[in-house]
């Protein structure tokens, strides 16, 4: 499942630098390279998302213990 | 008053991104020189040099002004046509000779307005021999010629070549590395803090705090490959810092990968906490000492300390140091939420 959504990233940013390459070769230096801001501030993003999103989980498998724990103490 | 306390930090955090995202994204770069041609010219020929300016407004300012400069010598445009707002032609007459004295032949070329500032291109013109009929130019170089320059007004960010909008990028890319740095401190303070106390709470600290330095680190590398795609040309360019900082990162993984390896508690944190102390001396050297030993692609490498005023002027200071704490806080934030999970889940097992 994970290696999925890893495949799934790489191939999108692959896929966007062959779309930047092919479509329009300065796309990324236009307009004062504005775009490598752009870039980088969704690196961060991305990078900050897929923490959370591996917090969110381990919050998950604490809390379906807990839950398991009092149904058996009932 | 209970609110306050626990999340005063937290908001000023917030704050501090929020201040930090948005004055360096929205406050404009300088004035600058892009482009100059031709960029070779004989001596004592006429020339017209095609300028294109960067974030210049040439059609609303009345008094423009050129020169090219040589060391302290200096000769001033004959004619000036303003095209556009960032076009304009500069007609100059290059004087017979070099100056006296002055070896070098690679002109500056400044331009100079009462709206736009001063602004130029190190390296414009390359001056050659005249090559088949002497020049006619009568001209000859001025010493000390450029007075009365103009300041450009409003807060901005300096106008870098090549760097151009990127230099931005010190608040995301620069900013991260400080924050690691602080976050890692805190880390091996409270794997010491465990050493000495063996309570468990500081062991989950120290692990909460060192996943998020390394978060920030690879956030750092990350970012530091797409800036350096395009600006030194290659997303890895096997530059002695990226390396260094590659290696440092290894380490830190290596600290959860020990700890996943150990399945008795109290021996994982113990060796674990002993693993961060020595990751951390370790990474002081590979960041702060090697890089500087070595000529490096990055600023200030090569026996200088980081930031001169060339990479940082006062503004920037202004935007850069509350970002810097901005992430901390958040990063801070994060280890806190992961650290109290941490606890958590040791009192429910």
């Amino acid at each position: 499942m994970k290696k999925r959504y890893i495949l799934f990233i790489l191939g999108l940013v692959l896929n966007l630098q062959a779309f930047a390459q092919g479509e329009q070769i300065d796309f990324m230096r236009s307009i004062g390279k504005i775009y490598v801001v752009v870039a980088v501030i969704l690196v961060i993003l991305l990078g900050l998302f897929y923490y959370l999103f591996r917090m969110d989980k381990n919050l998950t498998k604490l809390e379906n213990q807990i839950n398991r724990d009092v149904r058996a103490k009932k | 008053m209970n609110l306050v306390k626990n999340w005063w930090w937290k908001i000023l955090g917030m704050l501090l991104l929020i201040y930090g995202f948005a004055a360096g994204l929205l406050l404009p770069l300088k004035t600058g020189i892009t482009d100059a041609s031709p960029f070779t010219a004989e001596l004592g020929k006429n020339i017209s040099i095609q300028s294109s300016g960067y974030n210049t407004f040439y059609t609303a300012s009345e008094e423009h002004r050129a020169w090219l400069k040589l060391g302290d010598y200096s000769i001033a445009a004959n004619s000036i046509e303003v095209l556009s707002d960032q076009g304009m032609t500069i007609n100059f007459d290059i004087p017979q000779e070099l100056p006296i004295g002055i070896e070098e032949r690679s002109a500056t070329l400044i331009i100079d307005n009462e709206l736009d500032g001063t602004h130029l291109l190190p390296g414009a013109v390359y001056l050659n021999e005249a090559k088949d009929s002497l020049g006619t130019s009568s001209k000859s170089w001025e010493k000390d010629a450029i007075k009365s320059l103009n300041k450009q007004e409003g807060i901005t960010f300096p106008y870098r070549n090549t760097l151009y909008e990127t230099i931005r990028n010190t608040y995301f890319h620069v900013s991260l590395w400080f924050a690691m740095m602080i976050i890692f401190v805190v880390g091996m303070v409270n794997s010491i803090r465990y050493l000495s106390s063996k309570k468990m709470i500081f062991d989950h600290k120290a692990s909460s705090f060192t996943s998020v330095g390394i978060l920030f680190g690879i956030l750092g590398l990350l970012t530091g490959a797409v800036w350096a795609k395009h600006t030194w040309g290659a997303y890895w360019s096997w530059d002695i810092k990226q390396n260094m900082t590659a290696i440092a990162l290894l380490i830190y993984l290596a600290y959860f990968v020990l700890r996943a390896s150990i399945p008795d508690v109290d021996k994982k944190a113990r060796l674990a906490s002993v693993y961060n102390i020595f990751a951390f001396s370790a990474l002081i050297p590979l960041i702060y000492v090697i890089p500087r030993l070595f000529s490096s692609l990055h600023p200030g490498n090569g026996g200088n300390p980081a930031f001169g005023s060339q990479d940082l002027d006062n503004t920037m200071r202004l935007v850069f140091y509350p970002i810097i704490i901005g992430w901390t806080l958040f990063g801070w934030w994060i280890a806190t939420i992961k650290s109290r999970t941490k606890t958590l889940e040791e009192k429910v097992s």
